[in-house]
């Protein structure tokens, strides 16, 4: 935790906004400074405790036939709703974030059922235990009408079993790949996950029915028994609660912490945290708080190793400069996220966005100075150009210094000052542009000049493309 | 920055410091190593001056000599392709009509190969091609102890290796030794460009991926005319100095190959007609590349979800039409520039599907299944292999494999490539697969005699908290051996005499005399005339 060698300040804070949430911007940075650093993080993981999930729309529990026009409302909802979601995870804080990250572990993809109201509901159920409890959340998420058609669980039955839920729910969801159960656990786990394949109408809500359930006896995890759905994920608790908390924490470490894991790591900060999990029965609020709390959490070291994902980068650069948007802008992030590996709602397989060093090749890097160069010439050429000068004048105090201005610009926006110095010198002469030397020499230039809107967007497409911006 | 940290660790075992030192100097070396083999063509700047280039190491002449142009494209089928409805096995119709009731093709929808086998109709482009003998399908191909993971499996394709976990690829690891001096010396053009599977370990090799990621070539033209280049040695230390290492380098890639693979785009043109299809885009991209004489012999393109558990007759389809269609106009496109007989292509899968079907129209994770190769340079259509007993299956119901994916490999590295069996050994990991006849040879290239193609062997070794590095001398050889530090500047020679055959160990702390303090750092190697660079972490 921070301290006297390693103190309390904005550097500190942005790091836990930029890991915790989508960043934030300066204002609400500098309301953290007088808290202590605990108060903070407990005040964080509390809101989004108490945030009550996103309002269901109209649609949201619709069955096919109370749409009118199936084909274009259902397209119009879906598209509304990546909007809404989009907005969430800007808006959110931890909670937005904690939804990212669960529908990054409890994949589905959209464009295998592309249904709006389940995919709401999809969203909503992550939304109600992103901060909850575990196990619940498991039971839950899997008997999700989006789910169930995306892993073939509406498809499993007594009489033709289908293994894709049981084999990812142990791979993905819960244990890890080969980590304590067999081919023999996945298919009598799939037989005890049946009868999930009933629906009183197309597109309302799937139900269990005896009918089509597998009533014969089952032996998962050495435990014999007419299992059904719920049973299966009490055992699994039950015979491998500490694997599977293991499992979360590690994920929830690399996600939020750093992704390099080690044997030390796992001893000190990774195992007690599966510790706490299992005693508090599952509870993920105790576990985070005690994640973002730890020693490494606010280590040096761990600050700016994190490869930004295009939500990361987009959502971040909205939420520091709290320049403008709308649906329409909204919806080019989302469109351009896509476009650079990132489609909301759909990973590209059920084991989700490998993140990381994945996010950056050749092709996704160009993806991203594109988008904000896009944005931002956007905001220069409808009208908001002045809302770039106003950024530099209120984090430079309104300085006529071309050197100090893209020093404040540029550290703003990066998680650490920059390591080569004159990369800071390179900056400076892309923001003084064509502005001949003298008038900053004798100090007739200003953030009121004219041209002063195109410097600070040339500025900040240069930032954009540092490498030290696309780290958190 | 790093290290005055006041993280206080807690006393570890010796037995833990010494797995946490090695997992450090893992993920430590590799990330950086990633990051920095990505570097741009043309030499690093190291110390201010400019370093030369090596003359060609022995293998890669012996390899320039041997190679014409021959290109391989790898059509990556992502998710487990149903082989029983891709190749047909209508020998046995009723057998398999019986496993597949609803899945199956009708006998009306199918059309015959030959009197065994068939494939559907809409697959129809592919008629012609085997009809005027650019195509061979390798039957029942797979590994023992078949792992139905996607993940577990892909590797498994990728590394050729099915026992052990192998980080590196076939392809990674032919390039680490034709390149040995990769890290300073990376050439000029990428050594292989994949489109899709990011993550895929084919290329990846131990010190860095020798792939180059490609979805938009157009993208890169603007980037390549007014990007920055950053510097790759002044970087910090610990994961933080890792990240900003990968994200300079990636972003100086973009700007250097950028420019030679745009040049190699612009150069050409497309003249056939692609579908806007998956496949169809990637491979007009491929075949432009080609075409514009790039000289990348190995390309890797995507294309899936074929892991059907559900709805397959539909989805199934339409990826294969999406195959067909596209292998015949890029085969017309090659044939424009008279390039057709260069190029073979070949597709992957990391395994087959059940050979009954499951109660969704679909099929579970399966095993054998058939590897199609396409070209004219296969000289006739034909099936290699037997197929397998569409009866007996493996402990999880599925079709028992009649060749091992390695065969199709290794027989692909000795007659498409024409490399040296030792080069084989390397690539394959020092194991020996039965070799297919699939009609390629080597006949039309120049016989050369490959001699004693030995590869220089030398790595750092960490053992009892001291790093050493370790050479494997085949010959007496002169040899200079000198350290860098991360800032480019020299540090000092370690060894610089005569050296006779066997393993030399050489301690770095020891033989440079001076302090070294915690952080990455580059040896290079110079024996006759050659250069081999790798790096290395001191603690």
């Amino acid at each position: 935790m921070p301290s006297a060698q390693n103190p309390w300040n904005v550097s500190k804070i942005k790091h836990v906004y930029r890991r915790l949430g989508f960043s934030a911007s300066q204002d609400t940075v500098d309301l953290a400074l007088p808290m202590s650093p605990g108060q903070f993080i407990d005040s964080l993981v509390d809101a989004a405790f108490a945030l009550p999930p996103t309002a269901a729309p109209p649609w949201g529990y619709w069955a096919l036939g109370d749409f009118t026009d199936y084909e274009t409302e259902n397209e119009q909802f879906i598209f509304d709703w990546r909007i809404q979601a989009g907005n969430d995870f800007m808006t959110e804080d931890l909670r937005g974030r904690l939804t990212s990250f669960w529908m990054n572990h409890f994949v589905t993809e959209l464009e295998v059922y592309f249904y709006a109201p389940y995919l709401f509901q999809y969203y909503n159920t992550v939304q109600t235990h992103a901060l909850g409890n575990f196990k619940t959340f498991v039971h839950d998420i899997g008997i999700s009408n989006a789910m169930l058609l995306y892993l073939n669980g509406y498809e499993n039955t007594n009489v033709n079993p289908n293994e894709n839920y049981a084999r990812e729910l142990y791979e993905l969801f819960t244990l890890g790949e080969g980590n304590g159960y067999s081919q023999t656990d996945i298919i009598e786990t799939s037989r005890a996950l049946t009868g999930y394949n009933h629906w009183t109408e197309f597109g309302g809500q799937i139900y269990f029915d005896v009918s089509t359930h597998d009533t014969g006896l089952k032996s998962i995890f050495g435990q014999d028994g007419n299992w059904g759905y719920s049973d299966v994920i009490d055992i699994l608790f039950q015979e491998h609660g500490l694997d599977v908390c293991k499992f979360i924490c590690t994920k929830l470490y690399k996600y939020f912490v750093s992704p390099s894991v080690d044997a030390l790591i796992i001893q000190d900060i990774i195992e007690p945290l599966a510790q706490t999990m299992v005693a508090n029965n599952y509870e993920l609020v105790p576990v985070l708080k005690q994640l973002f709390k730890s020693e490494h959490f606010f280590d040096e070291r761990a600050i700016g190793v994190v490869i930004k994902s295009p939500f990361d980068t987009i959502f971040g650069f909205v939420n520091e400069t709290e320049f403008f948007y709308d649906t329409s802008i909204m919806d080019a992030f989302l469109y351009y996220s896509g476009l650079m590996g990132q489609e909301i709602f759909n990973p590209p397989d059920v084991a989700g966005w490998q993140r990381d060093e994945e996010w950056i090749n050749t092709s996704t890097l160009t993806g991203r100075w594109e988008l904000m160069e896009l944005y931002v010439t956007y905001l220069f050429g409808n009208g908001y150009e002045l809302t770039l000068t106003d950024l530099a004048k209120a984090l430079t105090n309104n300085s006529n210094d071309p050197y100090y201005i893209t020093q404040v610009l540029v550290d703003h926006f990066v998680p650490k000052q920059l390591y080569t110095i004159t990369d800071y010198d390179i900056a400076t002469d892309i923001f003084k542009w064509d502005v001949p030397q003298n008038y900053y020499d004798n100090g007739t230039w200003n953030l009121d000049w004219s041209t002063a809107p195109y410097q600070v967007t040339l500025l900040l497409n240069h930032i954009a493309r540092m490498p030290e911006f696309q780290l958190k | 920055m790093c290290k005055n940290h006041n993280f206080k660790k807690k006393e570890a075992t010796k037995d833990q410091k010494l797995i946490h030192d090695q997992e450090h100097a893992e993920w430590s070396r590799r990330s950086f190593i990633q990051a920095l083999g990505l570097a741009g063509g043309g030499s690093i700047m190291l110390g201010n001056a400019a370093v030369t280039a090596s003359k060609p190491s022995p293998l890669s002449v012996a390899l320039a000599e041997s190679e014409t142009d021959r290109i391989m494209v790898i059509i990556r089928l992502k998710g487990g392709n149903d082989g029983l409805n891709t190749i047909v096995p209508i020998y046995d119709y009723a057998t398999y009509a019986n496993l597949r009731p609803t899945i199956r093709h009708q006998q009306s929808e199918l059309t015959n190969l030959n009197a065994d086998f068939a494939i559907p109709n809409y697959m129809s482009s592919l008629e012609a091609m085997w009809g005027e003998g650019q195509m061979k399908v390798v039957h029942g191909v797979g590994y023992p102890q078949q792992n139905l993971s996607h993940f577990r499996s892909s590797d498994i394709w990728a590394s050729a290796a099915d026992t052990v976990i192998e980080p590196t690829g076939w392809w990674g690891r032919y390039y680490e030794h034709l390149y040995p001096d990769y890290l300073i010396n990376p050439p000029e053009v990428p050594p292989a460009i994949q489109i899709g599977s990011i993550g895929n370990l084919v290329f990846e090799g131990q010190e860095t991926n020798y792939a180059f990621s490609v979805a938009n070539p157009q993208q890169l033209e603007s980037v390549a005319q007014n990007g920055q280049i950053h510097d790759l040695l002044d970087i910090p230390e610990c994961v933080y100095g890792d990240k900003l290492f990968f994200m300079r380098s990636t972003t100086n890639t973009t700007f250097t190959y950028a420019g030679v693979i745009n040049d190699a785009y612009m150069n050409s043109t497309n003249q056939a007609t692609y579908s806007d299809e998956d496949l169809a885009s990637q491979m007009s991209i491929v075949a432009r590349m080609i075409k514009g004489g790039l000289g990348t012999k190995v390309y890797m393109v995507t294309l899936g979800s074929f892991d059907t558990h559900a709805n397959q007759p539909d989805e199934h389809r339409a990826l294969l039409e999406d195959l067909s269609d596209t292998l015949q106009s890029f085969y017309t496109d090659l044939e424009a520039a008279e390039m057709q007989n260069d190029v073979l292509c070949m597709t992957i899968s990391e395994f087959g599907r059940r050979p009954y079907e499951n109660g969704s129209n679909g099929t579970d994770h399966g095993a054998a299944s058939p590897v199609l190769l396409f070209g004219p340079g296969l000289n006739g259509n034909g099936f290699v292999g037997t197929h397998p007993d569409l009866l007996t299956w493996d402990s999880h119901d599925n079709l028992i494999p009649t060749a091992d994916f390695r065969s199709v490999y290794s027989s692909v590295l000795t007659n498409w490539f024409c490399l040296d069996p030792t080069v084989i050994d390397l690539i394959l990991l020092n194991e020996n697969y039965p070799e297919l006849d699939l009609g390629i040879n080597c006949d039309s290239l120049s016989n050369t005699d490959f001699g004693n193609v030995t590869t220089f062997i030398h790595a750092p070794v960490y053992k009892n908290n001291r790093v050493y590095i370790e050479m494997n001398m085949t010959n007496t050889s002169h040899i200079d051996l000198k350290l860098y530090d991360i800032m480019g500047k020299e540090l000092g020679t370690l060894k610089n005499e005569v050296l006779f055959p066997g393993v030399h160990s050489i301690d770095v702390k020891a033989a440079l005399g001076s302090r070294l303090s915690f952080g990455q750092y580059i040896y290079r190697i110079s024996m006759g005339g050659q250069f081999y660079s790798k790096s290395l972490l001191i603690k």
